[in-house]
């Protein structure tokens, strides 16, 4: 009698916990697929970047071939294991950190072409402030686009929103008609250093400021250097 | 404190069961009186009685268990079937997408 109850016991308790087992490994399969949710959702939203900067010509493109491939093995991982309701803490930080890898990789490009990119701008900007109709905008321009060359943006929304600057960036400058002249451009930036002397008024200069209503922006200082 | 009652692993409870069975089986067994009346007195009829009430407690326990996870139970869990197609129809675009990305060779 009492092994028969032992056993029956054991039967009852074994398949009690087989059904707790159970619901437990659905719940930690849930959060799983909840967090593969997110991640994905990020990887998407850094991909779609990546795209946009290579057809917008923004970046060459710059996704090794290498990590093409582990981003593809670490998808197919967290695919299967959705399939077979086995997805686990690991695969979803495979493909955690393969995005993770893209993320680098978008934020040294981002930088490098944005260098390029801004730079001509941001430098006419400061050194023409004085001369461009709204100072303030102009300063604002110049600061927005120095901070994207140091923070890529995290969607295609922020891409449009630092284009826009810099096509409004390029614009005013474009109302001054220096026309990239490393003359005109050498000229401006020793007016801004406080640097620019009677010699630097060469007929070229004189021309420009009077074709552009700018000889009566400038002032003259006179002092005597040894 | 039922807790401290069941903290032995079920073999264990097993073993000590079937030991004092043995006990009380090779007891009845003699036949001296006196032995009889010795093994009684370690009281392990008693003992055997108090597991098996405790065994069928345990066994409650397990049924209620087995109810509130089992099959219609109110613990138990369905797989969220939305958002596992949610999730696979995501990983195959995405597979999609990084297998058309233009890349360095």
């Amino acid at each position: 009698m009492i092994l028969d109850k032992l056993q029956e016991t054991n039967t009852v308790i074994q398949t009690a916990l087989n059904y707790k087992d159970n619901a437990a490994s659905i719940k930690e399969y849930e959060s799983q697929l909840t967090n593969l949710k997110n991640v994905s959702t990020l990887l998407n939203n850094r991909l779609e970047l990546v795209e946009e900067l290579v057809k917008r010509k923004i970046a060459e493109p710059f996704i090794p071939e290498s990590t093409q491939k582990t981003i593809q093995e670490a998808i197919c991982q967290c695919g299967e294991k959705t399939e077979e309701l086995k997805l686990d803490a690991a695969a979803v930080a495979a493909l955690k950190s393969a995005s993770e890898l893209v993320k680098t990789l978008t934020d040294t490009a981002w930088k490098n072409a944005a260098d390029q990119r801004y730079s001509k701008a941001i430098d006419m900007l400061q050194i023409s402030v004085f001369l461009l109709p709204s100072p303030k905008e102009s300063k604002e321009l110049a600061e927005a686009l120095n901070d994207a060359r140091t923070q890529p943006p995290a969607s295609i929304s922020g891409i449009d929103k630092i284009e826009e600057k810099l096509r409004r960036a390029e614009k005013l400058i474009d109302q001054l008609n220096v026309s990239d002249d490393p003359e005109i451009v050498s000229f401006l930036e020793k007016v801004k250093e406080r640097q620019a002397t009677i010699n630097d008024l060469s007929p070229k200069i004189l021309d420009w400021l009077k074709n552009n209503h700018l000889s009566g922006r400038f002032k003259l200082s006179f002092a005597a250097y040894a | 404190m039922l807790k401290s009652r069941f903290d032995q692993l079920p073999e264990e409870q097993a073993k000590r069961a079937i030991k004092l069975y043995n006990v009380l089986k090779t007891n009845q067994a003699k036949e001296e009186d006196i032995s009889l009346l010795e093994s009684y007195a370690r009281r392990p009829n008693e003992e055997l009685s108090k597991i098996v009430g405790d065994l069928e407690t345990v066994m409650k326990i397990a049924d209620n268990m087995k109810q509130k996870y089992g099959r219609g139970g109110k613990e138990q869990i369905a797989v969220n079937t939305e958002l596992v197609n949610e999730v696979k129809n995501m990983l195959k675009e995405q597979l999609t997408r990084v297998t058309n990305l233009e890349v360095v060779k």
